[in-house]
């Protein structure tokens, strides 16, 4: 994750937002640069607080109307998604750009039957404008997301289906358009276990087909470990470390990183003790000069407290980086 | 089934919750089986971690132990005291002050309007709690009052129990909207703990929490069930979680017993199809083949025949569409509810963790 | 029965109530709610003038001086004289008192005795519920004028029946919506965690659930207020209310009609001031409501 790649399809550069609060305008989305290149995932990690949420809605200029990105830029196949109208973006969110949302019961419009809502996107991103034609290319989708019955399926409403059927329908909407950039915020968080891998299974598939890059925000060590190439981790509105995810997850360089895989219970880890991380993740704004992580980390000097440490590479070919005084050394 | 383990400090049996649902204002009711029949043992002391999905029935029997609910049929009895279909006040009154739970959200669980010292306080207060204390010197029945002003009792008390939960003792001054999640369910715990309770009912307890936040109150409940020798009931669906804290687990679905067993048991040599895709899926180096399980969780209201879980079983074959497997024992303090446990068991003897689903 | 998983607190970071409260320095937060700062400036002044009309009249409000009948607003009687001499502005700020004096006791009686059948009706639902939200549509079904008709001419017009009647038709707003409040809040953990310690029912409506429907109460008062004024106005207007001598401000646009063409003033002063009045306590219960919401979303 160097330079700028042309294969890229995403590149974000020093991006940077801000909201109001009552206590005036607080910084949560703080200089995140990163790229994705096609048909790779990267995970985006963090815990409350740390952004990563805010950091894909700045991306897709969704910031709530308290919310404006204040720097950096967002490359999306090579062109600068702060310089469309907003009438280009709604164009290209959903055309060219997908974001599944965690929880697909107030992502789907509880009166219009599946067919309608998926054939919508047809209507408004390709210009179909055959009832009947819409219709048939919904089911088609339906049947490439594995929803059974697809035919019959389609006239139902939302509140017809569970919670991973309802997911896969969001999938299928924002599939049915065949973006090159899919944004999932959470997507399995609020699903039973043994849904959760189907889905994550369906969106590596559509990947394999397309193309597609992805972005997965999660707090799931499993899963990113399971299902991306590339993590970045997020603390405080900054990434604190990024690159492959073998490589990170086998030998981290941050404590936080650290910290937070051995915070994970593992089930054959026997009755070994959890080891924490002390304190709690500062709320939006509320972190001093310096390291943002210094006041729980085991490891802080004075150094951490003054300044902040640069994202700097930890080995050779530069793509895995962290930001840390004192990295953990390689094990 | 006849309680195997030597102190049976809480024994379930049987038990049983319905509930009449309509689809609609003008469908028949229709009755959903939220727990359908399941019974167990819990040690003193000891942890028992329920684990399962959606539709399992873990909460549900959560609510029914700790009182929030009434079985339909089937009775739990703890430490001598039963307690079944028909409603006992003196029994819930003594249920009141031995089993105490702790909520899932986190948020919801504090009055708002109340003080943090007051909240931990109000059980002590509704239960008069001088009046029978042990921490008095007294033993716990109706003894004498502690020669003290009732207001210093109660705040020392409090003072106490934020300490043992890891809280400032300036922290009794505050409001619940000053507090992050998982320092309100640190008070959710002192709360818990103010009469004493000698068991614990945790439903979902972390999982509103960071990952951060969850392993310090996941060893917060470890410490204090040392400290004050406390028996938990766990619930999750988590099954890294059911691990790490319990001596005992139970694996529901659909309303039953899928497998139980000791911890050891079920984590390292599971032999139900199930157990085995839940470790599947919640552990990236279990070796199992986590893309086994197809499909969804069929609803309640209406249960696939035979064994629960033949739909979406990779083993399942005609037998187990016909009949039901009931839970049987496999060995000690171990049960399954599988027509073909034992195979599994055996083919498996050898690896600690299950290899790959064969033939 | 669902085992929804909760999900995590939301990422969008919230601002805290305590945030809200304190965090701007004092003329900023002025500014920003000015409207309800001039309402409740309004408010304070015409309570003032209510409660110290005697010390404040330069004129006796029942004082006939035909001499000076049906003189315009000027520098001695800045809302000018009525038919019958007396200085309107005076009667105004009697007629202020008697007003407002009913209709703080009416909405006081009809709040709390709305709020607790509110609770009560949540808390035990059952035949209790289905019996009080029956009287409650009763209530809504008669319209205020026709019940208030209906039982003065019953018992009588003075002072006293006429708050038992702007009470009888205005409590079911307060039992409705803090019946709502209370089911909602009957189903928080918290309540629960309080029963499985043994409360009792009286220690959770009084402990659980009034604390929390207080906001509400509150902010319902204050919109109904300006209700009130107006019923009340309306009832002295037709006759039925307060009688005379006694100046109301209703009575005085009622004595006022048959000059309205060339002196106006009795009629339109009154009715000025309580238009502003209603204006002014309807702002600040639509701020107060505004502010309650903000405060309880961030619990």
């Amino acid at each position: 994750m160097g330079a700028a790649d042309i294969h890229e399809v995403l590149r974000v550069d020093g991006l940077t937002s801000d909201i109001a609060t009552p206590g005036g305008r607080v910084n949560v989305v703080d200089g995140i640069s990163f790229g994705l290149r096609a048909g790779a995932t990267l995970g985006l990690v963090g815990e409350s607080g740390s952004g990563k949420s805010m950091t894909c809605l700045s991306i897709l200029n969704l910031l709530p109307a308290f919310g404006r990105v204040t720097g950096g830029s967002v490359l999306f196949k090579g062109e600068d998604l702060a310089t469309k109208s907003a009438d280009e973006m709604r164009k290209i969110r959903g055309g060219q750009i997908g974001m599944i949302l965690q929880d697909p019961m107030t992502s789907l419009n509880p009166l219009y039957r599946i067919g309608d809502q998926i054939g919508e996107v047809f209507k408004y991103h390709h210009g179909e404008r055959s009832k009947r034609s819409r219709w048939q290319r919904a089911i088609d989708v339906m049947k490439r997301v594995h929803i059974p019955a697809p035919a019959q399926r389609a006239a139902a409403y939302p509140h017809q289906f569970s919670g991973g059927m309802r997911q896969r329908i969001s999938i299928a909407i924002n599939v049915a358009c065949q973006p090159d950039l899919l944004i999932a915020d959470e997507p399995t968080t609020a699903l039973d276990v043994t849904i959760r891998q189907q889905i994550l299974r369906l969106l590596k598939e559509i990947q394999r087909e397309r193309g597609t890059a992805i972005i997965l925000v999660t707090h799931d060590l499993h899963t990113v470990s399971k299902f991306c190439d590339e993590v970045a981790i997020m603390y405080a509105g900054r990434i604190v470390e990024q690159g492959p995810v073998a490589r990170i997850f086998a030998k981290p360089a941050h404590p936080y990183t650290r910290g937070l895989l051995d915070a994970t219970p593992k089930i054959g880890a026997g009755m070994a003790r959890l080891q924490e991380i002390p304190g709690q993740p500062p709320a939006a704004g509320q972190h001093g000069g310096g390291c943002r992580f210094a006041s729980r980390c085991g490891r802080a000097a004075a150094l951490c407290k003054e300044s902040y440490p640069p994202l700097a590479a930890t080995d050779g070919d530069g793509q895995h980086q962290v930001a840390c005084w004192y990295p953990l050394e390689a094990a | 089934m006849s309680s195997e383990l030597k102190n049976a400090y809480i024994e379930v049996s049987n038990l049983k919750k319905d509930y009449q649902v309509r689809r609609h204002f003008l469908a028949r009711p229709a009755t959903l089986a939220a727990v359908a029949g399941v019974s167990f043992t819990i040690e003193q002391g000891g942890t028992f971690g329920l684990v399962g999905e959606s539709g399992s029935g873990k909460s549900t029997i959560a609510k029914l132990i700790m009182g929030a609910e009434r079985p339909t049929s089937g009775q739990v009895v703890i430490d001598g005291h039963r307690f079944g279909a028909q409603a006992s006040a003196s029994e819930d009154a003594w249920r009141y002050r031995a089993l105490q739970p702790v909520l899932q959200d986190p948020y919801g669980a504090l009055n708002p309007r109340m003080k943090i010292g007051n909240i931990i306080a109000e059980p002590l207060r509704i239960q008069r709690w001088k009046q029978w204390s042990r921490h008095a010197g007294n033993p716990a029945t109706e003894g004498s009052a502690p020669a003290l002003a009732n207001s210093d009792a109660y705040a020392r008390r409090v003072a106490e129990l934020l300490e043992l939960v890891g809280l400032r003792a300036d922290y009794a001054g505050r409001l619940p909207n000053e507090l992050s999640g998982g320092q309100r369910q640190r008070v959710a715990i002192a709360r818990a703990l103010a009469l004493e309770p000698r068991i614990l009912v945790l439903d979902e307890p972390v999982s509103a929490l960071d990952v951060s936040i969850q392993a310090q109150v996941l060893n917060l409940l470890k410490d204090v069930q040392a400290e004050l020798n406390l028996t938990y009931l766990l619930i999750s669906h988590d099954l890294a979680v059911v691990a790490y804290m319990s001596t005992q687990i139970g694996v529901l679905y659909l309303g039953q017993f899928m497998e139980i067993g000791s911890k050891e048991q079920v984590v390292n040599r599971p032999v139900h199809p199930y157990t085995q895709a839940l470790i599947a899926v919640s552990d990236p180096d279990s070796g199992l083949d986590d893309d086994v399980v197809t499909g969804e969780i069929p609803s309640p209201l209406n249960p696939p025949s035979g064994c629960p879980f033949h739909p979406r079983c990779p083993r399942a074959d005609s037998r187990c569409a016909e009949s039901k497997p009931l839970l049987r024992q496999l060995g000690p303090a171990h049960w399954a509810a599988c027509h073909y446990a034992e195979a599994i068991a055996q083919t498996d003897e050898s690896t600690d963790i299950v290899s790959a689903i064969a033939a | 029965m669902s085992d929804a998983i909760v999900q995590h607190a939301p990422s969008l970071p919230q601002p805290s109530a305590s945030a809200l409260r304190s965090s701007r320095p004092a003329w900023s937060r002025w500014r920003r709610h000015w409207q309800f700062h001039l309402s409740v400036a309004v408010l304070a002044i015409v309570i003032f003038a209510a409660s110290f009309a005697p010390w404040l009249s330069a004129y006796d409000p029942n004082g006939i001086d035909l001499g000076s009948a049906l003189q315009a607003p000027s520098l001695q009687h800045w809302f000018g004289t009525d038919q019958l001499g007396r200085d309107v502005l005076s009667r105004t700020m009697s007629g202020a008192r008697l007003s407002l004096f009913i209709a703080f006791c009416a909405v006081f009686l009809a709040g709390c005795g709305g709020t607790l059948i509110g609770i009560l009706s949540a808390y035990f639902g059952g035949w209790i519920d289905s019996i009080t939200m029956r009287l409650a549509d009763i209530q809504y079904a008669l319209p205020p004028v026709i019940l208030a008709m209906v039982v003065i001419g019953v018992i009588g017009p003075n002072t006293a029946n006429v708050i038992i009647v702007v009470t009888i038709a205005n409590w079911a707003r307060f039992a409705r919506v803090i019946r709502a409040e209370a089911l909602s809040i009957k189903h928080r953990d918290y309540v629960l965690l309080a029963r499985l310690a043994g409360a009792s029912p009286l220690r959770v409506a009084l402990r659980h659930i009034l604390p929390n429907v207080r906001n509400t109460f509150l902010v319902l008062l204050t919109l109904d207020i300006g209700l009130i004024i107006i019923l009340e106005a309306a009832l002295s207007f037709l006759g039925l209310g307060v009688q005379p001598p006694d100046p109301s401000w209703g009575t005085m646009i009622s004595d006022g009609r048959g000059q309205l063409e060339h002196a106006w003033w009795t009629s339109v002063m009154p009715g000025i001031v309580m238009m502003l009045t209603v204006l002014a306590a309807n702002l600040a219960g639509d701020h107060l409501r505004e502010g309650t919401r903000l405060i309880g979303e961030a619990d």
